[in-house]
C-alpha cells in the first residue's frame, strides 16, 4: 500500500498508481485508478483497499495501460461501445503495420530515394533513420475502410515508432485517434492477443483483424491473413516479436535464392519476364481506373527495359542524406519539384485493393445478419449479435466452394496429407481435398483441380488426361488465400521446368512468404529421413496411397502419350501387366493388400524401395534447409571463418547421417548464438 | 501553488572547463540540470531567480571533478489537494479527461465529470458534452478543475481531479 494514495472524497474513491516513462514527446503519465463506488464507507480499512486495488484490473486505453478499471466498470464501458459502433454500424478493425500497410527498414539503399519513402528519426538528431515506404493505396484503403470500421493499430513496434507512423498514415489523427497499441504496452512479447480482453471487455464479437503474420494472433478465426509487403530488399519485418527465427527463415530463403542464382541456366531471366507479365496481366476487376492504367504500363515493360531499369538503378549515386527532408509534405514537394529522382522503382502491389474488398465483404454480411436477427426480436430485448469469429471463417469458405482438390508433390510423405498446412488452407477455403483424383461421380466429389508441384507426379499423369481438370501450380492456392477470390488458373498452369518442391529449382521471384508456404511442411520436418526409417506405419501409409495411384496410373499407361513422359518411375510401370485387372477404389480403401495377387505384391513391394529411394532424394532436400539454417550462423562468424565451415558442411553433406549430426551440432550452437545476443541486447 | 523558495544544489563539473568562463559553465549547468525537475517534497521547479552563493570547488580525488554547493532561489510549482487549478485536455477517451496543468498531469475520471456531460465518440476528436451540446469539452479545452488526490514519487507527482464542484469546467 505504500506506492497507492488514498483520497475519500465524498462520491469517489479513486486511487493513484502511477508509473511513468519520462519521453521527449508524448509525455503519456498514467495513472491507475479504482473506478469504484460501492462501499464507500468501508474503504477506510487497509484490507478493502487491497480489494478494491485488485478489482482494477482491464486497463482499457490503447495508449496508457497503466490506466486500469474495474471489470464491472470496464463491462459496462465495453457495452456503450459496442452499442455506439452498432448505432453507426461500423465494425472494429485491428490494423498491423510492418508488413502490412508498409514497409520500414533502417538500413540506407538505393531504394530510399524512391517516391513516396519518408525518412524519420525517432529518438533526437542523432539516432538512426528509419525509411518507411507506404503500401500502394494506403491512403484510399484507410479512408474507404475507416466508413466501415473503427481502426485501431496494433503493431509490435516501439511505442514512438507506432506514433510516429500514424502521423505518417493519418496526419489528422481522424483516423486512428489515440487507438494505438504499440509494444510498449502489449502484455505479451510473443502475441497480441493478450491485450484483446482488456480492449474489449464485452467479447470481441465485432473484431476483424488484418496482420501479415497468423502466429502473433494465435492463428484467430477472425483474422483476415494479408500478403506481407516488403518494398525494401534484404528487409524483413523490422519489429517482429521473435525475430531469430524470422532472421533463420529469411536467411534460408535468401541462400535459396542464391542456390538459384547460380545455379540457373542464363536463359532464366527470359522466363522471369514472362512470369512478370503473367503477374500483370492477372489484374482483376477493380473499379479503380487508374490501377488498370498502371498496369498496362507496366505489362508493355519489355526485358530490355527491365535491364536498363535494373542498370540505372546500380548506378545510381546514393543522394546526400542531407536531402532527405523529416517530414512528409515537404518531401513530396520536394520530389515534384526537383525531380532529379530518376530510379522509380515499380511497385506493383495492389493487394491493399484486394483486402479493401474482402473487408467490405465482412462487413456487408455481419450486418446482413445483424439486420435480420434485429427484424425478428422484440423491441428492448437483448440482441445477440453476430460474431466474427464465426462469420469469417464461413465467408472465407466460399472462396473455393465447389472446387474440388487433390495435392501432388507437395506434401512430404514423412507428413499426414489431412494435417500438412496446405491441406488445412484449402479446406479453409472451403475446398474438398481428397487424397486421390475422382474422375466420375457427382459434381460434388469430382475432381476439378490438381494443384502440382510438377509434372512428373502420377496424378499428374493422370489428370491431364481427363477433360475439366486444371492443373494449377501451389502459387494458385496461394494466391486464392491471400485474395479471397478463385483466381484464374490458367495465369498458374504448371509448365514443363517447374518444380515448386524443390528448393534449389524454386524461382528466383518468389518471396519469402511464398517458400515459406511452400517449404513449411518441410521445415517443420527438418529431420525426417531418420525419424522414416523408425516408422513402420508409415511405409503402410505409403503403400496404400501407392496402390489407389497404381489404379489411375495403368489407365494412364494405356494411351500413347506416356512416351513423352520422363518419369522413371512410370517408364518402370511400363512391365506392368496390363491384362491383370485391377480393383475399384473402395476396395483397395477398404484393404489395400488383400485385394492383390502375389505377383502384383511384388512388384509393389519393388515400387515401395522406388518410392523409398525417392525419399532420400527429398530428405536431402530437407537437409539442404538444415544448411540453411547453418548460413545463418556463418553470418555472424567473419569471413575466413565462414569459408572454412562452408567447406566443412559440403564435406558433411555428402552423407546424410553426417549432416544430421552436422544440423545437431548447429542446433547447439544456434542456442549459444542466442543467449550471447540476448545478453548483448540486456547490457 | 507557487512558491518562491531558497534550495541547494550540488554541481559536478569536469575538468575540462576549469578555466576563465568557469563560474559561468557552472550557472548554466545549474540551470539545466535544476529547471523542469520535480521533488517529491518541493514540487516542479519551474525557474531559478537567483543563484544566492556558490560554494568553493571542491576537486574530487579519484575523479578530478569539481563539485560546487550552490544556494538559489527558484520558483517551484507544488500542487495540493482541494487546490483549484486550470489545465489542458490532452487526451479524451470514455474512461475520462486526461489534463495537463504545466509539468502536472491530472486525470479527472469519468465519475468525476457532471452526469448531464456525456461521452460521444462519434465526434472527431472524441468528446465530452452535454445534451444540448451548450459543453462540449475536448483535447485542447482549457478546463478548471480540483484536486482531489495525490500520488507525490520521489521525483515525479501526480494528481486526480474532479469536475464536480462550483465554478469547475470549461472556462
Amino acid at each position: 500500500m505504500k506506492d497507492s494514495f488514498f483520497c475519500s472524497d465524498k462520491l469517489i474513491q479513486e486511487t493513484l498508481k502511477i508509473l511513468v516513462q519520462r519521453e521527449p514527446k508524448f509525455q503519456c503519465n498514467t495513472i491507475d485508478i479504482n473506478d469504484t463506488l460501492a462501499n464507500i464507507e468501508k474503504l477506510t480499512s487497509i484490507n478493502h483497499h487491497e480489494e478494491f486495488k485488485n478489482n482494477a484490473s482491464v486497463s482499457m486505453i490503447h495508449s496508457v495501460p497503466e490506466l486500469k478499471v474495474s471489470y464491472a466498470q470496464a463491462q459496462e464501458l465495453g457495452k456503450a461501445d459496442e452499442e455506439k459502433l452498432l448505432e453507426s454500424r461500423k465494425l472494429v478493425l485491428l490494423v498491423d503495420l510492418d508488413q502490412t500497410l508498409i514497409h520500414t527498414t533502417n538500413q540506407p539503399s538505393e531504394q530510399i530515394n524512391c517516391k513516396d519513402v519518408v525518412s524519420f528519426r525517432l529518438y533526437g538528431s542523432n539516432s538512426q533513420l528509419y525509411y518507411t515506404k507506404l503500401r500502394p493505396y494506403t491512403n484510399k484503403f484507410l479512408e474507404e475502410i475507416s466508413k466501415l470500421y473503427e481502426l485501431h493499430i496494433c503493431t509490435f513496434g516501439a511505442r514512438m515508432y507506432a506514433h510516429k507512423i500514424a502521423e505518417i498514415l493519418d496526419p489528422e489523427k481522424k483516423l486512428f485517434s489515440h487507438r494505438i497499441l504499440s509494444r510498449d504496452e502489449c502484455f505479451d512479447p510473443q502475441l497480441k492477443t493478450a491485450n484483446l480482453k482488456a480492449l474489449f471487455p464485452c467479447g470481441d464479437s465485432m473484431v476483424c483483424i488484418i496482420d501479415d503474420r497468423e502466429d502473433v494472433w494465435n492463428y484467430q478465426p477472425n483474422l483476415v491473413s494479408v500478403k506481407p509487403y516488403t518494398f525494401f530488399k534484404n528487409t524483413g519485418d523490422i519489429n517482429s516479436p521473435n525475430k531469430q527465427k524470422d532472421d533463420m527463415l529469411e536467411n534460408a530463403a535468401k541462400v535459396m535464392s542464391e542456390i538459384n542464382v547460380s545455379k540457373k541456366p542464363p536463359d532464366s531471366s527470359e522466363e522471369n519476364i514472362s512470369d512478370k507479365t503473367k503477374d500483370e496481366s492477372e489484374v482483376s476487376k477493380t473499379d479503380d481506373v487508374e490501377v488498370e492504367k498502371v498496369k498496362e504500363a507496366q505489362g508493355a515493360n519489355t526485358k530490355s527495359d527491365l535491364h536498363k531499369d535494373e542498370k540505372k538503378i546500380s548506378d545510381e549515386p546514393v543522394v546526400d542524406k542531407e536531402k532527405i527532408v523529416d517530414k512528409v509534405d515537404s518531401k513530396n514537394e520536394d520530389l515534384k519539384s526537383s525531380e532529379v529522382i530518376p530510379n522509380e522503382i515499380e511497385d506493383d502491389d495492389d493487394y491493399l485493393l484486394y483486402l479493401l474488398e474482402i473487408l467490405k465483404k465482412i462487413h456487408t454480411k455481419f450486418f446482413k445478419e445483424y439486420d435480420e436477427i434485429k427484424k425478428y426480436s422484440v423491441e428492448g430485448e437483448h440482441i445477440q449479435i453476430p460474431h466474427l469469429k464465426k462469420l469469417i471463417p464461413v465467408i472465407r469458405r466460399e472462396v473455393l466452394k465447389g472446387v474440388n482438390i487433390v495435392f501432388t508433390g507437395l506434401v512430404p510423405t514423412r507428413v499426414v496429407p489431412e494435417q500438412s498446412k496446405i491441406w488445412i488452407l484449402a479446406k479453409q477455403l472451403g475446398a474438398n481435398v481428397s487424397r486421390d483424383i475422382i474422375k466420375d461421380g457427382s459434381p460434388l466429389e469430382k475432381t476439378t483441380h490438381v494443384v502440382a508441384s510438377n509434372l512428373n507426379t502420377i496424378k499428374v499423369q493422370a489428370a491431364s488426361k481427363l477433360k475439366n481438370i486444371h492443373i494449377v501450380n501451389p502459387l494458385w492456392l496461394y494466391n486464392c488465400a491471400k485474395r479471397w477470390e478463385k483466381v484464374k488458373e490458367n495465369l498458374y498452369f504448371l509448365t514443363k521446368d517447374d518444380d515448386y518442391k524443390d528448393p534449389k529449382k524454386s524461382k528466383e521471384k518468389l518471396t519469402a512468404d511464398e517458400q515459406l508456404f511452400l517449404y513449411c511442411d518441410l521445415i517443420r520436418f527438418p529431420s525426417f529421413f531418420n525419424e522414416l526409417k523408425s516408422q513402420n506405419i508409415l511405409n503402410f501409409d505409403r503403400n496404400h496411397q501407392y496402390l489407389i495411384n497404381n489404379s489411375s496410373k495403368t489407365k494412364a499407361i494405356e494411351s500413347n502419350d506416356l512416351k513423352a513422359t520422363t518419369s522413371k518411375k512410370i517408364k518402370d510401370d511400363e512391365s506392368f501387366p496390363k491384362n491383370e485387372s485391377l480393383q475399384p477404389h473402395s476396395m483397395v480403401e477398404l484393404s489395400p493388400l488383400s485385394a492383390f495377387s502375389a505377383s502384383e505384391l511384388k512388384m509393389m513391394d519393388q515400387e515401395v524401395d522406388d518410392a523409398c529411394s525417392d525419399e532420400e532424394e527429398s530428405a536431402e532436400s530437407a537437409e539442404e534447409i538444415d544448411d540453411d539454417e547453418e548460413n545463418l550462423i556463418f553470418d555472424y562468424c567473419d569471413e575466413p571463418k565462414k569459408k572454412k565451415l562452408k567447406k566443412d558442411i559440403e564435406s558433411l553433406t555428402s552423407s546424410s547421417e553426417e549432416s544430421n549430426l552436422s544440423f545437431e551440432d548447429s542446433n547447439s550452437n544456434m542456442e549459444e548464438m542466442g543467449a550471447a545476443l540476448e545478453k548483448d541486447f540486456l547490457s | 501553488m507557487f512558491y518562491h523558495i531558497s534550495l541547494e544544489h550540488e554541481i559536478e563539473l569536469h575538468p575540462r572547463y576549469f578555466g576563465p568562463q568557469l563560474l559561468e559553465t557552472v550557472k548554466r549547468k545549474l540551470f539545466t540540470e535544476v529547471e523542469g525537475t520535480c521533488t517529491g517534497e518541493y514540487g516542479f521547479v519551474v525557474a531559478v531567480t537567483t543563484i544566492d552563493h556558490i560554494g568553493n570547488g571542491l576537486i574530487q580525488y579519484n575523479t578530478g571533478f569539481a563539485v560546487y554547493k550552490i544556494k538559489y532561489r527558484a520558483i517551484v510549482f507544488r500542487p495540493f489537494k482541494g487546490e483549484v487549478l486550470d489545465g489542458v485536455v490532452t487526451q479524451v477517451n470514455k474512461v475520462g479527461i486526461f489534463t495537463e496543468i504545466g509539468p502536472l498531469s491530472c486525470f479527472i475520471s469519468r465519475h468525476s465529470i457532471p452526469e448531464d456531460i456525456k461521452f460521444d465518440s462519434t465526434t472527431d476528436p472524441h468528446c465530452y458534452k452535454t445534451v444540448d451540446e451548450a459543453i462540449i469539452i475536448q483535447q485542447e479545452d482549457t478546463l478548471r478543475l480540483k484536486i482531489v488526490g495525490l500520488r507525490i514519487d520521489a521525483t515525479d507527482i501526480f494528481a486526480i481531479g474532479t469536475l464536480m464542484d462550483d465554478y469547475l469546467g470549461l472556462n
